[in-house]
């Protein structure tokens, strides 16, 4: 899964690749995220946290040391001083930007790293939209700011592929993350970043994409097949042979991956012939959802 | 037996692969279809593959098999053999080739025919002996390979002789007994001096076993130059040939020693001719400088007859009696003589002193006639030396006199009367007598009479019964004007005037000349003609090859003795040629008329010799035609597998593919009409030009450049220059440009030589070019684009350069100057160094320097055009290194003295020196 070096000419080109795709992604990603924005509330209600949130009248038996006496000594009435809930769950993405998914077939709407950064970009706006914070792996601190997606996809220009084998460092416990990924890289690496997270009580959230090529396997007679992560060649003579053993070990590859999540994590396949907005509709649900469970 | 035969026979073995090839072709399976495909490492790869089978078409696979075949055909060298094959024996091979005149005309095919054959025993590997039999039995070597002996074949050429085959036969004997020959080819050439039966019934003896072909030309033999003759008025050239045949036609031509054409006839062999004689009838100075005579395109040395200095331009002596008549040399006898024997002789005046003297000094130049002036009786002595000369051949003219008149002298054709006869004058009745005839016996016969010669005075001979006999001119009253007499090989002549015009107009007529040329014309050459060398040996001068071209004298060949030249025969060591020195020399030719010249008598040959022709067509190679093919039908191959595989499915790349097609088979020659209406585009104003480099950055600064530069000059200046155009050196005509800018690129290509030749002709006409290395380094720095600079002057006529020196014109032809800038303002402005450089004077008398003509190159590395180029609005394109102030003023400034100096070149430096002359004149 290793990215392009940054200073090679090759890294160099992919990084403009990626900044001048990004421009047109994010547009998207905000009309994904605009659709999807009206079916979901976020979490802006008052609860414990630092930063102010509203008055609100005085309910008797509350507890007097709510009344916020500078308000209250304005008029007759008496005010309670409320603070925005504070979240302590900090949203990190993880966007799988290897060479294996810069792919796109015939049968696909858009590659799959477009899928990806479309998914990445649009949880930023509805997350930073409302309020939360979301940090990228690889970066050191999350943002805060209201222009989260704009924010995330300048760092995403400027990291370009980075490898997850570890939890960031500024991950602290119970902190949301999602994984955006064909998840076709070495299996020992995620094992480990997995149970990284899992000691660190998060919740993970794991988006596979993947091209309807991969999931249906439409060759027939006699194939090349090429590796675009490292170059490897197979050469299939007769490849509509191939179809059933590949789409059981593509089954047995995927249980395995489900099998490796934590209670309370999620795993969603996003196809890239399908529209985004679908997907992250039951993305938004499983973010939403109540902390359940074990974690 | 004509057919194709195979080098490699073997090689054809590879047909049998054909199936095999066949198979491969149906079991290879096609060429996988290239997917990426990221989960490469879910695929798991089933027990059983299957492979795909071939789905190509049955024409693809013919279309295959057939290229393979061809390749299999082409290995095996399969050759064309248009005739009849000649090697058909076992063993050794002997080919006896005869290399005389007559095998010249056919050579070449008698060339390739041995070698063929040479080749077809070396493929068997057959040892050769190859005899030429003009060569001698000296050169017969002993058995070689085919490859050494087509090497030697190949340095052999036909001599100019019949081979002398006789002496051969004992030498094959010898070595046929030591190596029996298993097989005899012979390629006897048409022309035998009767030595080829003999010659070709030993070879059939030579061994019992090996069979004997001759391989005959049906080529007949060159006609040949038998002899060569000379009458009085022409030239006979005899003809022969050995058979008569069908008829021959062709040109017979003379030519003189420097191989001018002095004449040419045709001549025809009719079909039962042996021999033709030509005439050619020549003016005898144009006769004299035969050197000689050839058959025409005869390509044989027996087609052509050398002439030697026998036939040079006769030497004519005039005696003079006295020397008194020196005192008036325009009207001495010597002097009419002179004037009239010019045209066809070669005249030495001997006299001044006493007349036996300057008769033995006459007669020692040798020459072909001695005309006398009228002199008096000769003494004893001088009668001795007389006869003498005449014996030989000289002609001896003498001429009339008062002397004569008075003398009773004997030597004369006919006994003369005491005294003289006067006709016409004061004191007689009669009248000048006119010319009255020529007899028919003499060479006179045929002039034309003229009406307008009288004769006044004469002497008279004494009649005689042969007196008739010896005239050869008479006046019209009878009495003799010219008599004659045969004295041994010579002639004795008399003309009964005086040479001058004192007795009559005949030595001022034209009759005189062409009388005296007949006279002359009798003097015997051979006779009279300079020793070469007595009794030494003569060596060879300019010899014939085989073809009757000149070649040098080759090792082996000796000197020929004078007295034996005339009959000696041409053989190997005397060739025929030219013998002797520059300065006298004798022809041996290769015929004479006692030799024989026959065609060869292989009539009592043995019946099993096998009689062939010549290999008139070279056996055709059909392998590169082969691999040709092959490759064109895998081309095709390729484009068919293209299609198959849905290349072509796109159509712009489908008409990608067709275009670059048409343009590799249809690379139309660049044709470059002339272009009249450019050129008059050229002439319609005065323009600077630029020569485009194919930068296509770097032509369009040139022209903005110039663009600017003349609308710079209209403004400034009375010049107003038409727009510039740009120039192609390899094509355009460059005279009608004043200046020519070139700014070199090195990344451009390098202009051909023809160009520079056309730009150093422009230079040399009065152009100017102006090369510009656009760097900032000095030319005679190292940068890349003056090393082009250099690489591209190389090739043409540079004159000495310098940086343009304080004084010069340039400096001072519009504004005053101190350097050339441009674009940057680095490298000085080279020019045309004054070819007085040992007196260059600085001092300031001469403030200018008097160059006259305009340097015809100047170079810079300032980027000239580069500081003058500006768009349409008026902004420049470029800015300039480093920038100093008024830098752009000063480029324009450059360019329009640069303009100035080559529009009124030294103009300017004497435009100087006005204020000095006007201040003289006392203004």
């Amino acid at each position: 899964m290793a990215g392009h070096d940054a200073l090679t000419p090759e890294g160099v080109a992919a990084a403009r690749g990626l900044a001048a795709a990004l421009p047109d992604l994010l547009v998207e990603a905000r009309q994904v995220a605009g659709t999807v924005a009206a079916g979901w509330h976020g979490r802006r209600r008052a609860g414990p946290g630092e930063d102010f949130w509203q008055f609100r009248p005085f309910l008797s038996g509350e507890s007097m040391r709510g009344i916020d006496w500078r308000r209250s000594a304005r008029d007759e009435t008496l005010y309670v001083r409320e603070r925005e809930r504070e979240n302590a769950h900090t949203v990190w993405l993880w966007v799988d930007l290897s060479a294996s998914m810069d792919f796109r077939s015939e049968l696909a709407l858009k590659s799959k790293q477009n899928l990806a950064l479309i998914f990445a970009l649009a949880l930023a706006e509805l997350l930073s939209r409302a309020g939360e914070r979301v940090g990228l792996v690889g970066d050191a601190e999350p943002t805060a700011r209201r222009d989260g997606a704009e924010v995330i996809a300048m760092k995403l220009a400027r990291l370009g592929a980075v490898e997850a084998s570890r939890a960031p460092i500024a991950m602290r416990r119970r902190d949301d993350a999602v994984f955006i990924s064909d998840f076709l890289g070495p299996p020992a690496e995620r094992e480990s970043l997995f149970a990284d997270l899992a000691t660190l009580e998060s919740r993970v959230h794991l988006v596979e994409i993947a091209d309807p090529v991969e999931e249906t396997f439409p060759f027939a007679g006699r194939v090349d097949f090429i590796d675009p992560e490292n170059g490897a060649r197979l050469t299939a003579g007769r490849a509509e042979t191939w179809h059933d053993t590949y789409l059981a070990s593509r089954t047995e590859h995927r249980a395995r991956l489900i099998s490796a999540c934590r209670a309370g994590w999620s795993h969603t396949l996003a196809r890239t012939d399908r529209p985004a907005t679908e997907t992250l509709i039951g993305l938004c649900g499983q973010l939403s959802a109540p902390e359940g469970g074990g974690a | 037996m004509s057919g194709l035969s195979f080098a490699a026979p073997l090689a054809l073995l590879g047909l049998l692969a054909l199936p095999a090839i066949w198979w491969l072709l149906k079991a290879t399976p096609p060429r996988p279809v290239t997917r990426l495909f990221p989960p490469l490492a879910l695929i798991v790869r089933p027990k059983h593959d299957e492979e795909t089978p071939i789905r190509t078409p049955w024409w693809l696979i013919a279309l295959r098999l057939l290229i393979a075949s061809l390749i299999v055909l082409a290995v095996a060298g399969p050759i064309l053999q248009p005739s009849e094959r000649i090697v058909r024996g076992e063993g050794p091979l002997w080919l006896v080739m005869d290399n005389g005149a007559s095998a010249a005309p056919d050579w070449s095919e008698r060339r390739a025919t041995a070698a063929a054959i040479l080749t077809e025993a070396g493929d068997a590997g057959r040892p050769v002996l190859l005899v030429a039999t003009a060569d001698g039995p000296d050169s017969i070597g002993a058995q070689t390979t085919a490859a050494e002996a087509v090497r030697r074949l190949n340095a052999l050429s036909p001599r100019a002789i019949l081979p002398d085959r006789a002496s051969l036969l004992p030498a094959l004997a010898r070595l046929a007994a030591a190596t029996p020959p298993g097989e005899v080819i012979a390629l006897p050439e048409p022309g035998d001096n009767g030595t080829a039966p003999d010659f070709f019934s030993g070879l059939t003896r030579l061994s019992p076993t090996a069979p004997v072909t001759l391989a005959i030309s049906g080529r007949p033999a060159p006609v040949a130059i038998d002899s060569v003759e000379q009458d009085g008025a022409a030239v006979t050239i005899h003809l022969r040939r050995p058979v008569a045949g069908a008829s021959a036609e062709g040109n017979l031509r003379l030519l003189d020693r420097k191989g001018r054409l002095l004449d040419e006839r045709p001549f025809t062999l009719a079909t039962n001719d042996v021999r033709t004689d030509v005439r050619f009838e020549l003016p005898l100075e144009i006769r004299n400088d035969i050197a000689r005579a050839e058959v025409t395109n005869g390509n044989s040395a027996l087609g052509v007859h050398l002439l030697d200095d026998r036939w040079r331009r006769r030497s004519v002596a005039i005696v003079t009696a006295t020397s008194s008549d020196a005192a008036r040399p325009l009207i001495a006898p010597e002097y009419f003589l002179e004037k009239a024997l010019a045209p066809f002789a070669e005249v030495t005046v001997s006299g001044q002193g006493a007349l036996s003297d300057a008769f033995k000094a006459a007669i020692d130049t040798r020459p072909a006639a001695i005309l006398v002036a009228d002199a008096g009786r000769f003494s004893a002595g001088e009668a001795a030396l007389a006869r003498a000369f005449m014996e030989k051949g000289g002609v001896l003219v003498r001429f009339a006199g008062p002397r004569l008149a008075a003398s009773d002298e004997t030597q004369v054709p006919t006994p003369l009367r005491r005294g003289d006869r006067a006709l016409g004058g004061s004191l007689s009745w009669s009248k000048p007598q006119a010319l009255g005839g020529f007899s028919e016996n003499g060479p006179y016969a045929g002039l034309a009479v003229p009406g307008d010669v009288t004769v006044n005075r004469q002497v008279l001979a004494e009649p005689g019964v042969d007196l008739a006999d010896r005239t050869w001119a008479s006046l019209s009253d009878g009495t003799p004007l010219v008599t004659a007499a045969r004295t041994g090989a010579g002639w004795l002549v008399l003309f009964h005037v005086t040479a001058d015009t004192r007795w009559s107009n005949l030595p001022i007529s034209g009759t005189f000349v062409e009388m005296l040329r007949r006279t002359v014309a009798l003097g015997s050459a051979a006779g009279s003609a300079r020793d070469v060398g007595g009794n030494a040996v003569l060596p060879p001068l300019s010899l014939l090859d085989g073809y009757g071209r000149p070649a040098a004298p080759t090792a082996g060949v000796t000197g020929i003795r004078e007295p034996d030249i005339a009959t000696a025969k041409p053989s190997r060591s005397t060739p025929p040629g030219l013998y002797g020195s520059d300065d006298g020399f004798r022809a041996l030719n290769p015929l004479k008329p006692d030799m024989a010249y026959l065609p060869p008598d292989l009539s009592n040959l043995p019946g099993s010799v096998r009689r062939t022709g010549l290999v008139t067509e070279a056996a055709i190679e059909l392998s590169p035609f082969g691999f040709g093919l092959a490759f064109l039908l895998l081309l095709a191959d390729g484009l068919a597998v293209t299609a198959l595989a849905g290349g072509f499915r796109r159509r712009r790349s489908a008409a990608a593919i067709l275009m670059i097609g048409l343009a590799l088979l249809l690379t139309p020659p660049v044709a470059r009409a002339a272009d009249d209406a450019r050129l008059l585009e050229a002439l319609s104003a005065t323009r600077l030009a630029y020569v485009e480099t194919g930068v296509a950055e770097i032509d369009e600064t040139s022209r903005a450049g110039l663009s600017t530069l003349s609308r710079f000059i209209a403004n400034h200046s009375s010049l107003e220059p038409g727009e510039p155009m740009a120039v192609d050196p390899e094509h355009d005509e460059l005279s009608v440009f004043p200046l020519i800018y070139w700014p070199i690129d090195a990344a451009a290509p390098m202009p051909s030589a023809a160009a520079m030749a056309r730009i150093e002709a422009f230079m040399k006409d009065g152009g100017t070019v102006l090369f510009d290395s656009r760097d900032d380094a000095d030319f005679s720095a190292a940068s890349p684009n003056t090393a082009r600079l250099r690489d591209m002057l190389a090739t043409i006529d540079v004159p000495p350069l310098e940086p343009v020196p304080s004084n010069h014109v340039l400096t001072k032809s519009f504004y005053l100057l101190g350097a050339f800038v441009g674009r940057t303002e680095g490298s000085p402005l080279w020019v045309e160094a004054p070819d007085d450089n040992g007196s260059e004077d600085t001092s300031e008398a001469r403030p200018v320097r008097a160059g006259d003509g305009v340097s015809p190159l100047l170079i810079t590395g300032n980027d000239l055009a580069g500081a003058w180029a500006a768009d349409e609005s008026g902004a420049f394109r470029h800015p300039l290194v480093p920038g100093s102030p008024r830098q752009r003023e000063f480029a324009f400034r450059a360019g329009l003295n640069i303009v100035m100096y080559v529009l009124t070149g030294s103009y300017k430096a004497d435009q100087v020196h006005v204020p000095a002359l006007l201040e003289r004149l006392g203004e």
